[in-house]
């Protein structure tokens, strides 16, 4: 474990929203990307483990990820309405999934990519998601699972989705992606990734396939 | 493995050094179903790990926290409490965190939902709003057909850019799908005049009267009207009128 993300951890651990944040400031010259996977990724992880090991509990994680929340909130906008000519993204964790940190940064590489995004964060019902998706039309419903004990219900919601009439792209991330085949659980048209780097990647194809759309 | 005789008020459970369930209390049986026989059979999968090495790899007495498989939650947080005696017989005390940790999270979620809600709502209003202005714009310009070859428009409100451009639309299309010969535009209810909105009327105008072949007509122009649309621009394609009723009656 790097030196660096045990410090960067230990801030989340501690509450210090002002450490935290000088403490990415510093880092600026990294990309978003970057960031997101060399420090807040494994910091999150790291504190996991140390649950593992029993010197911290729950409480702590709580604190950790409010603090990890509000840092991201201050220097990473996640959520953003651009024209109608940008394409459109929502991002939101299934009923009872609470573990969003994860699919924050990925609304927020969304941002930064140009699109308009919409963050509904953890815990959407189905139908209050399907309503949203209805009302705004998006070409891309993300969504991020943690917990096994939700793949049921991930399945429903990968089905609602993918019967919409506007037949948005569905991504799916999260814990559960990097750890288990849930081809199973999706549509056929839905993108599975493992992590930051592959929806980066994602993000990048689109960019250069609509500029060299625009430029026919 | 047999239900303990002593009423315990809590969950209990008695194991030995591989986690076989010697005894347990009616608390517990309440909790969780028993069947298997083994304590690990009770422990969440992401929590097993934790369990082995902390509860069966030492002797000491301590607390560990995990996640436990009830019988209505397929996962739910406990301290589990272990002391070993001198049979190597292990006593759990088994205390849920449901409660405390379930509202630490709801008030966090709390937060952090009123903070992306209030941002929707905002959005939403924000966006129903546009349309009524938009809608409004259009209506501040009505396009009314007065006769076979006579067309009026009467602007309400400030002269901007973009209330010109939500007319110009509709104009357009009702004077081309009517073929009107004179086409009079209605000042006397119009407020402050912008530059730019004047540019827009202007392009308007040109294009009723290139397009169409339209002769349009200003009536009700006040005398301040006049200055500022002179002072932005001289050449008007069109002629002035002292009023409505001297059209009608002209033809
Ligand atoms: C922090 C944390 C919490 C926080 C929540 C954090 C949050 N708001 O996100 C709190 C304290 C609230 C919490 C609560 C609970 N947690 Co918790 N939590 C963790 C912990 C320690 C870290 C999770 C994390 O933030 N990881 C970092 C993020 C950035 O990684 P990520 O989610 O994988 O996301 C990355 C990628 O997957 C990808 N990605 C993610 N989503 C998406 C979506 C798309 C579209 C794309 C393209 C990519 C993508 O991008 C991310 C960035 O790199 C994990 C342990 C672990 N090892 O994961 C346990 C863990 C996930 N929690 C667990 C459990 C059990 C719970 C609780 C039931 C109680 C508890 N802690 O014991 C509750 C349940 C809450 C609920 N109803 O969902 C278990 C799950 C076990 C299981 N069987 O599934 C774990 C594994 C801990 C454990 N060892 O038992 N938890």
């Amino acid at each position: 474990m790097n030196e660096e993300v045990r410090e960067f951890a230990d801030y989340l651990l501690e509450g210090n929203a002002l450490a935290s944040i000088d403490f990415i400031k510093y880092k600026q010259q990294m990309t978003t990307l970057e960031i997101f996977d060399q420090f807040f990724t494994p910091a999150m992880k790291y504190i996991g483990k140390l649950w593992e090991n029993n010197e911290i509990t729950v409480a702590d994680e709580h604190l950790a990820t409010g603090t990890c929340d509000f840092v991201l909130s201050r220097l990473f906008p996640w959520q953003e309405e651009r024209s109608s000519a940008a394409k459109k993204a929502m991002f939101l964790c299934p009923e009872g999934e609470r573990h969003y940190l994860g699919l924050k940064m990925v609304s927020s590489l969304f941002v930064e990519s140009g699109w308009s995004v919409r963050f509904f964060g953890p815990d959407l019902p189905l139908d209050s998601a399907l309503k949203a998706a209805e009302k705004w039309q998006p070409h891309v419903v993300g969504l991020s699972i943690a917990i096994v004990y939700h793949l049921p219900l991930l399945r429903e919601y990968v089905q609602q989705f993918a019967n919409l009439s506007a037949r948005p792209s569905i991504m799916l991330g999260g814990r559960l992606a990097g750890m288990y085949d849930l081809k199973p659980y999706c549509s056929e048209s839905t993108i599975i990734f493992d992590d930051l780097h592959a929806a980066h990647l994602w993000l990048e194809n689109v960019k250069v396939e609509g500029e060299s759309n625009a430029a026919l | 493995m047999l239900p303990c005789n002593q009423p315990f008020p809590v969950p209990y459970i008695q194991i030995d050094k591989t986690g076989s369930i010697l005894a347990y209390s009616e608390t517990a049986a309440e909790l969780f179903s028993m069947q298997e026989g083994n304590v690990l059979a009770l422990v969440d999968e992401a929590s097993k790990e934790k369990v082995r090495k902390f509860m069966f790899e030492q002797d000491e007495s301590l607390t560990v926290e995990a996640n436990l498989k009830t019988k209505i939650n397929p996962i739910q947080l406990f301290d589990l409490h272990l002391s070993w005696d001198e049979q190597a017989t292990g006593h759990i005390v088994l205390l849920s965190k449901e409660q405390r940790n379930g509202q630490l999270e709801d008030r966090l979620l709390a937060l952090q939902e009123r903070l992306s809600s209030t941002n929707f709502e905002l959005l939403e209003k924000k966006d129903e709003l546009e349309k009524t202005l938009v809608r409004l714009r259009e209506l501040s310009g009505p396009f009314i057909t007065l006769s076979a070859g006579l067309a009026f428009i009467p602007l309400f409100g400030d002269i901007t850019k973009d209330k010109i451009e939500a007319i110009m639309g509709q104009a357009l299309r009702s004077a081309y799908e009517g073929e009107y010969s004179r086409i009079a535009v209605d000042f006397t209810a119009v407020g402050k005049i912008e530059k730019e909105g004047v540019n827009k009327l202007l392009e308007l105008f040109k294009m009723l009267k290139y397009m169409n072949g339209a002769q349009v007509e200003v009536v009700g122009m006040k005398p301040q009207h006049s200055q500022i649309m002179n002072s932005f621009q001289r050449d008007w394609p069109f002629s002035f009128a002292p009023s409505l009723a001297y059209i009608l009656q002209e033809k």
